[in-house]
């Protein structure tokens, strides 16, 4: 089952990109502060990832990626820290819209 | 030694001085630790069933060995300094920016 990986990664982020349109959070219209606070931390962690990667303090089965690396990660991986910042973001709106006038 | 537990902690600790440097107060927000929680309870789900096939494979000279289910604890921590890091720019940015709408 080489899409394993991927294939959670895209289901963990589908719905969460279905509902970042939804009025009351409306997420798309600040894309530019979504795009930075999602990539500055990506780009720490991918460092982090590869020198770990490298040092040995965990490694992936090949049995469940495609097989396909940029330096010595997944591309999975990659686009791990891409989908969690994203669903990170989403998650903590909805939460924030839900406590409006409650907190 | 402990690489993974060490490097994850000092993440957190960095990340929480990050917060009261921005001034964001993510850690006086109740709608933020309300949404940990939620992530925590998501990871559990997505990060047990990773953890269990298993899709990674750790280090053990470098974790402590404590896990919850099939998840190393490490992995929580480091899950949450990176969850936070993005929340506290997301925030810091979101304050900066004056538009409502981020135009193309």
């Amino acid at each position: 089952m080489k899409p394993l990986y991927l294939g959670i990664l895209v289901l963990t982020a589908l719905c969460p990109a279905i509902f970042a349109g939804h009025k009351n959070i409306r997420l798309y219209r600040y894309w530019r502060s979504m795009l930075k606070a999602i990539l500055i931390p990506s780009i720490l962690f991918w460092i982090w990832d590869s020198a770990a990667t490298a040092r040995g303090h965990w490694g992936f089965n090949p049995d469940y990626i495609l097989g396909i690396h940029i330096l010595n990660l997944p591309i999975e991986e990659y686009l791990f820290f891409l989908v969690i910042g994203f669903v990170s973001i989403f998650t903590y709106e909805v939460v924030k819209s839900a406590m409006k006038g409650k907190a | 030694m402990k690489e993974y537990t060490v490097f994850s902690s000092m993440a957190v600790l960095t990340v929480f001085i990050l917060d009261g440097i921005l001034g964001t107060g993510l850690r006086k927000s109740r709608a933020f630790w309300i949404f940990v929680l939620i992530m925590g309870l998501a990871e559990l789900g997505v990060n047990g069933f990773l953890t269990s096939r298993p899709v990674f494979l750790y280090g053990r000279p470098f974790i402590s060995g404590l896990k919850i289910f099939t998840i190393p604890i490490e992995d929580f921590i480091y899950g949450f300094a990176f969850v936070m890091l993005v929340i506290v720019l997301w925030e810091f940015f979101r304050k900066g920016s004056k538009s409502e709408n981020e135009r193309f």
